[in-house]
């Protein structure tokens, strides 16, 4: 019974520490008015944002159309090294269901701290999700103190990796977190507590 | 051994995880199957460079030294089938105008080595040669390789741009392994090309020469697809229209549901001139209106879709607001619209008229057709989607 009642008291205080989730960019829904830009096994999309403090990044999603229900594209967060995606930081294949938004969920990225970062959109699968809109308007954050529009780049699959091109727009959409400190302790004192719960768990 | 609760608590974890991946699969599987591809191909035609008068924007001075060699644009081809590859295009319909040729695949002036290699029938060789190399991996990797013959293989500029028996020979020469090699292409595409039609069937419309391999037709499934020639000895400019309707008659009354052409010259003129210029001058089967609109009776008539090249530029229009016709001929040549031209900075045409472009397009089960065509800019940015069209069925 008290195993039970420490179990819950760590689950709730990790809940607590993830209550704050918001949106951390959203462009708009893509109106359609343009056929947009191709993503497939050769040709990637990123874009750059700034976070001013370290975000932790739950959900991605994508405004794609044209893709077969079934193919798989993967949405890539990097570090900025010179103006570019950089180092990957993490990574994950996305399932495209329909025309409109695909998304993913529960990904928990931890940014390292403030600064500029790339996500990416590529295909891991060698399928084509053609066609990303430009949305009304640019890249627009609503929340987060973003500095939008941000830049943009593509890579073709040459030698040359990702290269800027400021024309390509589409729509993205990211909910997270902007932990605060007492967050991010609560968030740590509660998996520890989970973690304590687990070992004596094990032990009996 | 476990404990017992940890067993238990497996279990459940087991039974869950069996649970969401049971649902995962049905909700995949059911996706999967609303409407599945059967089969995608891509098209597009001109890829030679221009020895003389090359893309405004790729002046001879900076092309490399293979590409003035060779002939070919390989930076935008190679980039365009990079890309064709990703979309798992099974075939590949190349519209004509892959080597610069242009001159006459005959004789040599004489058997010493330096008149030989100055020749045009080396020329043809070598060129044909470094294009067939360009392809070869596509063909290894799920795409195979059909190929069209385009006014640069089959005329002579010198000889008043006019279709000569020895490039139509040296054309079945170095593309004869293609039309058809119905072993590669089943181990290639996966399934048969059937009720294959590569013979002479130049009498259907009083041809001279031979046509064998020049203009000629398959079947994939319900799909059909007819190759035409459209500068036959003799008969420059025009496509077989004779033959090509005898064709889709065939085709239609065994079966097939979709009908696809592809020829080097465009039944109808692309304009690209801005709004208020001069109309583009007739470049194609239209130089003919006649046999032009012979031609095109059969394309409506069967609801097929013709795909061409030769204007360096991308369009899709329907000529008399039915069946399609789709002008893929920039895939790495110079473009038509030139650079600094009103026709490419007055914001009065396409944007898309300096895009390197192709056409990828997916048959589904529904029997629904999807056209995508795809493209860059002169400066090599983001791959667009430049246009989509849907074929009722």
């Amino acid at each position: 019974m008290l195993r039970k009642m420490f179990a819950a008291f760590a689950a709730g205080m990790l809940a607590a520490a993830a209550a704050d989730a918001t949106t951390l960019i959203d462009t708009g829904t893509p109106d359609g008015s343009v056929a947009g830009f191709a993503v497939d096994a050769t040709d990637f999309l990123a874009v750059e944002f700034n976070a001013p403090t370290a975000w932790r990044v739950d959900g991605i999603g994508a405004y794609l159309v044209g893709g077969n229900p079934g193919d798989h594209f993967a949405v890539s967060l990097y570090r900025d090294a010179a103006g570019l995606p950089g180092d990957l930081i993490a990574s994950t294949p996305v399932s495209f269901l329909a025309d409109g938004w695909n998304q993913v969920s529960l990904l928990g990225w931890l940014l390292p701290g403030a600064g500029h970062y790339w996500l990416g959109l590529e295909g891991t699968v060698s399928e084509t999700v053609p066609g990303l809109p430009v949305p009304d308007g640019s890249f627009v954050a609503t929340a987060g103190a973003l500095t939008m529009p941000g830049a943009t780049a593509f890579s073709d699959g040459s030698y040359m990796g990702y290269r800027r091109d400021a024309s390509i727009q589409f729509g993205l959409q990211v909910t997270g977190a902007v932990p605060e400190p007492a967050s991010l302790a609560l968030m740590a004192f509660g998996l520890g507590l989970v973690g304590v719960a687990s070992a004596r768990g094990r032990r009996r | 051994m476990l404990h017992p609760t940890g067993r238990h608590f497996g279990q459940r974890v087991l039974a869950i995880s069996t649970l969401a991946l049971a649902i995962t699969l049905a909700v995949n599987a059911e996706a999967a199957d609303v409407d599945p591809v059967v089969l995608t191909f891509s098209t597009v035609g001109d890829s030679r460079q221009d020895p003389v008068s090359p893309d405004g924007t790729t002046p001879l001075a900076t092309m490399s030294g293979q590409d003035k060699t060779w002939l070919q644009n390989t930076k935008a081809w190679a980039r365009i089938q990079r890309s064709i590859q990703a979309q798992k295009a099974s075939l590949l319909f190349f519209n004509g105008d892959m080597i610069m040729g242009y001159g006459l695949a005959g004789p040599t002036k004489s058997t010493s080595v330096t008149d030989v290699l100055a020749s045009d029938l080396m020329a043809f060789y070598r060129q044909y040669g470094f294009w067939r190399g360009m392809v070869a991996p596509a063909m290894e990797t799920g795409t195979y390789i059909v190929p069209v013959p385009g006014n640069h293989e089959v005329q002579s500029k010198p000889l008043g741009k006019k279709a000569q028996v020895e490039n139509e020979n040296a054309w079945r020469a170095n593309m004869g392994d293609l039309i058809l090699d119905t072993a590669r292409f089943k181990a290639i595409v996966g399934v048969d090309a059937t009720h294959v039609n590569v013979g002479n069937n130049a009498a259907f419309d009083s041809l001279s020469s031979d046509q064998s391999q020049l203009s000629y037709s398959f079947d994939v499934g319900d799909a059909h697809f007819a190759v035409v020639n459209t500068d036959p000895v003799g008969n420059d400019n025009t496509a077989p229209a004779a033959w090509l309707s005898s064709d889709l008659s065939s085709a239609k009354s065994r079966g097939a549901q979709h009908f696809f052409v592809f020829g080097h010259k465009p039944a109808y003129t692309y304009s690209y001139a801005p709004s208020g210029a001069a109309p583009t001058p007739a470049a194609g089967l239209d130089v003919k209106p006649g046999p032009r609109d012979n031609f095109w009776n059969v394309i409506e008539t069967y609801a097929a879709t013709y795909f061409c090249g030769h204007e360096h530029i991308f369009n899709m229009m329907q000529p008399k607001g039915s069946a399609w016709q789709v002008l893929v001929g920039a895939g790495g040549s110079p473009f038509d619209s030139k650079f600094g031209d009103p026709s490419a900075t007055s914001g009065l045409s396409p944007n898309t008229d300096r895009s390197y472009s192709w056409a990828t397009v997916s048959i589904r089960k529904s029997g629904k057709v999807d056209i995508t065509a795809y493209g860059f800019s002169d400066s090599y940015g983001p791959t667009q989607v430049l246009k989509q069209a849907t074929l009722a069925h």
